[in-house]
């Protein structure tokens, strides 16, 4: 597998973890890849990794990217050693922009997926528990409907409007807060 | 950002299919407001507001309610003691009675809570008491943001616009209008909120109780906060787990001690009357500092400091640093020289004054540097030779980057050029043969910011252009002004480029 960075080089002489998914393909992963899921994270902690972690939410077609996501990501959060911490160097410094700069453009790229795989993306991250990978692609759903209007939003994500014209006017009065 | 657009799905509503928190995380990203009317999309959302976890409030600058003067009449003598803020106390009541309208047993717990005034009143004050115990109770077990604005204008009011308040002024202002000590104090049970993992606050008065347990606190952002019995240290020994803490306007704080943990990041603000901070630098990444040149006796550092990124503004009125400031320049960036990689050098004129034949020695071999931002108004041609002085001793500069304050007419220290003017003929053929090490081999970035084009400033630019022999990328910004002077700017930029390759960008 090809080595993602210096991070990765790092935790190779370290365990690597199986992954397994739901149509039964395996994906060898280092730790430092695979920990950015506080999921996996867990059952490593809890020893029960032998023999691959099966993941039978996920399609090997999604798996594949949430790893090529994780190997990126893990090279920034290296060194951050597994605390809670909401805290991570490259989020207070702007002085490895180059860095920084590749990353965005990683993520901007990562993010041109139609919007099946998106949704796919976003359960797989929840499900996981990775929470840089949930919030990317919750915002590029929040982004995606920012300044729309109820109509707009419904049309453009299918959503059927099952509220009758009282209801609707209910929801009205009740979010009257929301419309200034 | 491309691909979220209409397509053909099969009809399928996979977001209505996302779980309630999923949705709820969605919408925290949105305005408040919006989320709010997410409500109207069909019954699945009705009560969707109860799963977002953030609720976060910036009250707009309105001429109309701002105005002192509504205060003497009708605000005032009105029955009903409801002060300007009156519409935005409305619209987070709103949201906030929303989430509780909506609240299930699935109801998640509030994750971000910020409300920014920009005056408050010691009217609101049973509101704010009243949200943010609300949002103490609705955080659950995870981790809560608080961020407590009471009060917009900024710290300090050196180097800002005139309307900003600072700190003396506020509080001036509030007693005018009859606010107690008392009217702007948080309930105390914030110091034992076990959730709590960042606060930041503005102008409120803390009064923590003897006990103040912050378990989980990471991030300390103390505006405009008074001292009382030394509240602040008090604060931040009560936080173990403290990583990231700014002290911004607080004129009463003198003696800050940081020795029991390992900071990240370290920001004092124009805190004018700080006589020590201590910390254990081992694991500090970050430091900004702003206000005037320090005693030599403020920054004590223990540990091996890895300062990467600094940020040291100073904003002493004097335009040429004298040379018991410059030696205390010195003696503060000396602690950042071997590490910092990053950083930014604001003062009144560009370069700090590192021009003056006695300063020579003045600037510290910063070995690691590949970012530097300097900000500061260039004034006379020696301007040019105080960054020749500072690029020497950066032998490693991949990025430069001057931020040109405009000349401040009305400022009475602002003619004091003649003094410059004399620096410059004793030096300026010495530039002429400036090695200049980082320009020749390393320079590939240089951003000119504000260029209005006067002597000093193309000064500086020919200089910087004409010897950077890698550089790539060259961006200026001009401020406004008719468009035959910055294409004449434009054309003469172009000329000094030594580097043709360059990539050229003028905004």
């Amino acid at each position: 597998m090809a080595s993602a960075g210096s991070g990765d080089e790092k935790a190779a002489a370290a365990a690597m973890i199986t992954l397994i998914s739901s149509d039964n393909e395996k994906f060898e992963v280092t730790e430092a890849t695979a920990t950015l899921s506080q999921t996996i994270r867990h059952m490593i902690e809890d020893g029960c990794t032998d023999g691959g972690v099966p993941l039978p939410n996920v399609t090997s077609k999604i798996l594949a990217r949430v790893i090529e996501y994780c190997k990126k990501h893990a090279t920034a959060a290296a060194g951050e050693e597994g605390s809670s911490s909401s805290f991570s160097d490259a989020a207070f410094l702007e002085v490895d922009r180059a860095f920084l700069e590749e990353l965005e453009e990683f993520d901007d790229a990562f993010l041109e997926v139609d919007r099946a795989t998106l949704f796919d993306l976003i359960l797989a991250a929840n499900y996981l528990d990775i929470k840089g990978l949930l919030n990317l692609t919750c915002q590029k759903v929040a982004d995606s409907v920012k300044g729309k209007t109820p109509e707009q939003i419904r049309e453009m994500y299918n959503i059927v409007n099952d509220l009758t014209p009282e209801e609707e006017a209910e929801i009205r009065r009740e979010t009257q807060w929301a419309f200034e | 950002m491309a691909s979220v657009g209409r397509q053909d799905a099969g009809g399928e509503d996979r977001l209505s299919g996302l779980p309630d928190r999923t949705l709820g995380h969605i919408l925290s990203f949105l305005p408040t407001m919006e989320a709010g009317r997410a409500a109207m999309l069909s019954s699945r959302w009705r009560d969707i507001f109860a799963s977002v976890h953030t609720i976060s409030y910036v009250e707009l600058y309105d001429p109309k309610t701002m105005d002192t003067d509504t205060w003497s009449t009708f605000y005032f003598d009105s029955e009903e003691r409801r002060s300007t803020n009156g519409n935005f106390l409305d619209e987070v009541n709103g949201a906030l009675l929303c989430r509780r309208r909506c609240a299930g047993p699935e109801t998640t717990p509030l994750r971000v809570f910020r409300v920014s005034f920009q005056d408050y009143h010691h009217w609101d004050k049973p509101m704010v008491d009243r949200w943010v115990t609300y949002a103490l109770q609705q955080a659950g077990g995870e981790e809560l943001h608080l961020d407590l604005r009471l009060h917009a204008g900024v710290a300090c009011k050196c180097g800002r616009s005139a309307e900003s308040d600072s700190y003396e002024e506020y509080f001036r202002r509030r007693r005018r209008r009859g606010g107690r000590q008392s009217s702007n104090r948080l309930p105390s049970r914030l110091f034992s909120c076990a959730a709590l993992r960042s606060l930041r606050v503005a102008y409120c008065s803390l009064v923590p109780p003897e006990e103040i347990s912050l378990p989980a606190v990471e991030t300390l952002h103390l505006t405009g906060v008074r001292n009382p019995g030394a509240t602040i240290q008090r604060l931040i020994s009560a936080c173990p787990r403290l990583v990231d803490l700014t002290l911004e306007g607080c004129p009463e704080a003198r003696r800050v001690s940081v020795l029991d943990k390992r900071l990240r990041r370290l920001s004092l603000r124009c805190c004018q009357n700080l006589e020590s901070v201590a910390v254990d630098a081992s694991e500090l990444v970050a430091f900004d500092y702003r206000g005037t040149v320090p005693p030599e006796t403020l920054l004590t550092l223990h540990g091996t400091p890895r300062i990467s990124s600094c940020t040291v503004e100073f904003c002493d009125r004097i335009k040429l640093f004298g040379e018991d400031e410059l030696v205390r320049v010195r003696k503060l960036l000396d602690k950042f020289a071997d590490a910092a990689r990053y950083l930014r050098l604001g003062s009144r004129r560009l370069g700090c004054g590192m021009e003056t034949e006695s300063s020579f020695s003045g600037f510290p071999t910063f070995s690691a540097l590949r970012r530097l931002e300097l900000t500061g108004c260039p004034e006379s041609r020696s301007t040019a030779i105080a960054l020749a002085r500072i690029l020497e001793q950066t032998p490693i500069l991949e990025a430069l980057t001057l931020f040109m304050k405009p000349v401040d007419n009305n400022d009475p220290g602002s003619k004091d050029d003649v003094e410059g003017d004399m620096v410059t003929t004793t030096t300026t053929d010495a530039m002429a043969d400036f090695p200049a090490q980082c320009l020749r081999h390393r320079l590939r970035e240089f951003n000119l910011v504000h260029y209005g084009g006067n002597e000093a400033q193309r000064k500086v630019a020919e200089m910087v252009l004409g010897k950077a022999l890698v550089l790539q990328k060259v961006c200026v910004v001009f401020p406004k002004a008719p468009v035959a002077l910055q294409t004449s700017l434009m054309n003469e930029i172009k000329g000094w480029v030594v580097n043709k390759s360059a990539k050229m960008m003028f905004l």
